[in-house]
């Protein structure tokens, strides 16, 4: 009765330790798993912010190339009118023309003080909005480039800026 | 014939080996990353290299208002040309490009943006040879970057010049 109970528990400690050496492995593998599956998740995920980034600034570059902001002068396509941005503000005819909640074209170098632009202080102001029904926190923006004549001294000066919109049609 | 203990050994051993190798291999691929940063290309850093091209500057030149954009002026920074005011071209430039960055990009250590570098250099196509123009760089660049390139022609090669944000 004592052998066999003796050659039992040596038998039991044998199976003990192949579970352990059998579970520590299976933990180690799942580790490395787990750190392959968080590297290609991360991939996808910048793949993911990347092809975001696409879409926002073709729908950025759809907006601004039409004939009411394109810049005509030189062959540019990031650069907007800011003449004829300036114009399009306030126009009746054009409420609804987008299905954005929110359109604003911001001025980003050089900084000025004047704030948002209208017809008595452009050019000297920051920012120009052409729609602001509700701002929206998941607004996108792109660089673009702001082009307008410098009528004192008769040249056409572009500054860097920015388009931020908001809306469902992104 | 090898006593059951020498066994377990021999497997413990083998399984001691086999961690270790593979944690020798996730090393080295830190590490080989490490040194290399891989550069991704950057839909944000590619609008604003092409919107900073056709940025205005107040460097004329030949006369006065034809006033240069970034583009040129790297051009004529190449060629160690200067405003119609006297200024060096290559000082504008760098002066523009500092403020075109600090503007675009919020970078600091405590922003997703931690550092920038701008790099601007004529590559000969004969020669392959590279010629720095410009060179500006702040804050902290660790191994993640981002980027993008912007090409203007210069004869007999081309001007390169290359925003990377590091994060």
């Amino acid at each position: 009765m004592k052998n066999y109970l003796v050659s039992c528990s040596k038998g039991q400690m044998k199976v003990q330790q192949m579970a352990f050496v059998l579970v520590a492995l299976v933990i180690f593998f799942v580790i490395i798993g787990l750190f392959f599956l968080s590297i290609s998740l991360s991939s996808l995920k910048n793949s993911a912010q990347e092809i975001r980034e696409k879409d926002v600034l073709e729908s950025i570059k759809r907006v601004t190339s039409i004939p009411e902001f394109a810049w005509t002068i030189d062959d540019c396509a990031s650069c907007i009118d800011m003449d004829k941005a300036m114009a399009f503000k306030g126009r009746a005819s054009y409420v609804g023309f987008w299905d954005y909640s929110f359109f604003r074209i911001e001025k980003v170098y050089p900084i000025e003080s004047g704030g948002e632009c209208t017809l008595y202080n452009y050019p000297e102001c920051n920012t120009l909005t052409l729609i602001n029904k509700s701002i929206i926190p998941d607004s996108k923006s792109a660089f673009v480039s702001l082009c307008r004549y410098e009528p004192e001294e008769g040249y056409y000066k572009c500054e860097l800026g920015k388009v931020i919109i908001a809306g469902e049609a992104i | 014939m090898m006593k059951k203990g020498q066994e377990e050994i021999v497997g413990f051993i083998m399984v001691v080996v086999l961690v270790v190798v593979i944690l020798l291999i996730f090393l080295g691929l830190n590490i080989r990353s490490g040194d290399n940063p891989i550069l991704q290309d950057s839909v944000k850093a590619r609008q604003f290299l092409e919107s900073s091209m056709e940025f205005t500057t107040d460097c004329a030149i030949g006369y006065i208002p034809a006033y240069a954009r970034i583009g040129e002026v790297i051009r004529e920074c190449s060629r160690g040309g200067r405003c119609v005011d006297g200024r060096s071209s290559c000082e504008v430039l760098n002066t523009s490009i500092s403020g075109l960055v600090d503007a675009g990009f919020n970078i600091g250590e405590d922003n997703p943006i931690k550092g920038f570098r701008f790099r601007s250099y004529y590559s000969s196509n004969s020669s392959n040879s590279e010629e720095d123009i410009i060179e500006l760089s702040r804050g902290q660049c660790n191994n993640s970057l981002t980027g993008s390139e912007y090409l203007i022609p210069a004869f007999p090669g081309r001007i390169v010049t290359s925003v990377e944000l590091c994060s």
